[in-house]
């Protein structure tokens, strides 16, 4: 999709998700984001920007890993992320699961795993678990994925923590201007106003590598966006709670869902520390840095 | 010239010519004359004009172009970054301001080496707070007559002209609320009577920055950038150059030094955890960068939000140099071969990345006000 046209698929996606609330899978499918996906996966890109930005839960996950590794994404088709054993709420109605563990996979049928609606960290998020998750030996013939489709994963998570970073900044921003302390907002004081700075900064620097990794796709790019995305919503989320203060540690105050969700997702497809530890791991191993990031 | 023949055709070149292309000795006096052998040798063989306009004897194209020679000339160590970014950052800034003919005939000699340039912003009692510089320059019947004191001067002992911000206002407007105005640019002829230079001696070893003192140097009117009481703007232009392609490179030097430890280290020294922390740290600051880069080749007005270039860079460039020192300890604090004195430099010289070119804490002052809209600060 060129600029244009992703604007276009962005805004409608915006008021799909108004008219069905939190229930982003119903907004999905009335604008048609499998056909879009088919089309051009940069779809993607909007779809999860807009979860981030509007804090929603979806199973569209499902849909990118499923059409990365070849199968037509369907809702009858879900994904289960293994060692975790966690996937989107699409576990619990589909009729078969591609179960995904490392570079293996394979598809089970739903009725022979054993489901659990998970509410954690995460209550509102939809999230579905397995308890016992089998051994791929045990499930007979799998699939080899390609790196491409662990990228595709990674990078539609990192697309969504860089909104949802977004957007935890801009409750603060909002919030600080707002809030009077002192006699004057308290945006108007150094130690707030830097904490904002440094979570801008960071913001920044996860929708740049986001951006990388759409502009060129590869396993690299998307693993560094999603490492930098993870640890950046983070540093958000930190800052961002703290200007918040009290406010920001009430369930009424929406931040508290915008947490609880990046806490989540950073665990999805590897966290930011654990692909950025095998990223060196690598590094020292080869006795390289890898050459990346082409002007 | 599109970047994707220009990417090719110069790596060949740069191969072919490595022989002369490396530098051979140590220490800034033997980098300044390599950087000019360098720069001649690539002004010569055309890839030195690419980006820059026709009328300063370029050859015009993408400033991408500029990018990518001074990243592909970092990556291969041919130079340093540091002492090449002056060319990135006052070139432009003659373009825009100086009289068409002052540019075109200055401009091509700091591109092919021939010369070098200073930028003689900061003061003794103006780091931070520049917009109240006090160095005086004052109308006489040909031009500006200059009395005053810069610091921080990168490479003025070796810089045939200086671009310099002069108080043209009243003395007392450099502490009112329109300080900006009174500001004056100049490009100034450092063989001009009047005009000292004292190299500063710094921690990292290599004195790089310079005392410059300005005892009645007269200046031709025709010399001044911009008009009188535009020297702000020229400032104001000058930085986001400061922040777009010579950040570039620079991430391309922390890119290579990060390669070069990660070959030189020895084995069971380097935890991935750090090391994939640096990586990842480099990357976050290299991908903004190049955002900005394209922004700079689609034409936009590069304005504040180069500022989270700027912050991005001390991050990296600390956090890269942090674990120079937490790996090679010993060679930093014990070694004297060419190499560990390299690193031990480097790592001191990284102290000031949050200090140089506007302080970590002014950035973010500027991203609070500018960026984020936080209104006054109390």
């Amino acid at each position: 999709m060129d600029t244009g046209e992703l604007a276009a698929f962005t805004t409608s996606l915006r008021q799909a998700a108004q008219r069905h609330g939190g229930d982003f899978d119903k907004g999905l499918e009335e604008v048609g984001w499998r056909e879009a996906l088919a089309d051009d996966p940069s779809a993607a890109r909007a779809v999860f920007a807009v979860q981030g930005e509007l804090n929603l839960s979806s199973s569209a996950l499902d849909d990118v890993l499923l059409h990365a590794a070849g199968h037509p994404p369907s809702p009858d088709h879900a994904v289960l992320i293994s060692p975790a054993g966690i996937g989107t709420r699409r576990l619990a109605t589909a009729r078969s699961v591609l179960v995904i563990h490392g570079h293996l996979a394979v598809t089970v049928p739903r009725n022979s795993l054993t489901i659990r609606t998970v509410r954690g960290l995460d209550p509102g998020g939809g999230w579905t678990e397995v308890a016992g998750v089998p051994s791929l030996a045990s499930l007979g013939h799998g699939e080899l994925l390609s790196d491409a489709t662990l990228a595709a994963g990674r990078l539609a998570i990192a697309t969504e923590l860089a909104a949802t970073a977004r957007a935890m900044l801009e409750l603060a921003r909002a919030h600080a201007v707002d809030r009077i302390q002192f006699g004057k907002p308290i945006a108007a004081f150094q130690a707030v106003r830097h904490r904002l700075a440094d979570s801008l900064i960071a913001t920044a620097s996860a929708e740049a590598a986001v951006d990388a990794g759409w502009e060129e796709a590869t396993p690299y790019t998307a693993t560094m966006a999603k490492a930098i995305a993870g640890h950046s919503a983070r540093t958000v989320a930190r800052h961002a709670q703290q200007v918040l203060a009290g406010m920001g540690f009430t369930s009424e105050h929406p931040f508290h869902r915008y947490l609880r969700r990046v806490l989540v997702l950073d665990r999805l497809l590897g966290t930011a520390t654990e692909l950025s530890t095998a990223m060196g791991q690598t590094a020292i191993r080869f006795h390289e840095v890898p050459a990346t990031l082409a002007l | 010239m599109k970047l994707a023949e220009f990417r090719p055709a110069l790596d060949a070149w740069l191969t072919e010519h490595a022989g002369e292309l490396t530098p051979t000795e140590p220490g800034l006096d033997a980098a300044m004359a390599h950087l000019s052998t360098v720069k001649r040798l690539a002004y010569d063989a055309g890839w030195m004009r690419w980006g820059w306009p026709e009328r300063v004897g370029g050859l015009g194209g993408s400033p991408l172009l500029r990018g990518y020679l001074g990243e592909a000339l970092t990556a291969r160590g041919f130079v340093e970054p540091g002492i090449y970014s002056l060319t990135e950052v006052l070139a432009p800034t003659m373009i825009d301001f100086a009289a068409p003919e002052l540019a075109a005939e200055m401009v091509p000699k700091l591109l092919r080496g021939d010369e070098t340039w200073c930028q003689g912003f900061s003061e003794p009692s103006t780091g931070s707070n520049l917009a109240s510089l006090t160095c005086r320059a004052v109308a006489t019947d040909t031009g500006w007559r200059v009395n005053g004191q810069k610091v921080w001067t990168s490479l003025a002992q070796y810089a045939q002209r200086c671009v310099l911000l002069t108080r043209t206002g009243p003395p007392e407007s450099a502490n009112s609320t329109d300080k900006h105005r009174g500001i004056t640019a100049l490009f100034v002829d450092m063989d001009s009577p009047g005009i000292m230079v004292r190299p500063i001696e710094t921690m990292h070893g290599a004195p790089e920055f310079c005392e410059v003192f300005f005892d009645d140097v007269d200046v031709p009117v025709s010399r001044t950038l911009g008009a009188e009481g535009q020297g702000w703007a020229v400032a104001m232009d000058l930085l986001p150059y400061e922040r777009s392609t010579a950040l570039w490179h620079r991430g391309a030097f922390l890119h290579k030094r990060l390669d070069d430890l990660v070959r030189e280290a020895p084995d069971g020294r380097l935890s991935a955890r750090d090391v994939g922390a640096v990586l990842e740290q480099i990357y976050a600051f290299r991908a903004r960068s190049r955002t900005t880069l394209h922004r700079l080749d689609a034409g936009e007005q590069l304005g504040a939000e180069t500022s989270l270039d700027k912050a991005l860079l001390g991050l990296a460039e600390q956090s890269l140099f942090d674990l120079v020192e937490a790996t090679l300890s010993d060679e930093v604090a014990f070694g004297d071969s060419p190499t560990d004195a390299e690193w031990r430099s480097e790592f001191l010289y990284s102290r000031a990345a949050t200090i140089y070119g506007g302080s970590a804490e002014i950035q973010r002052n500027i991203i609070a006000k500018r960026l984020l809209d936080l209104g006054a600060e109390a």
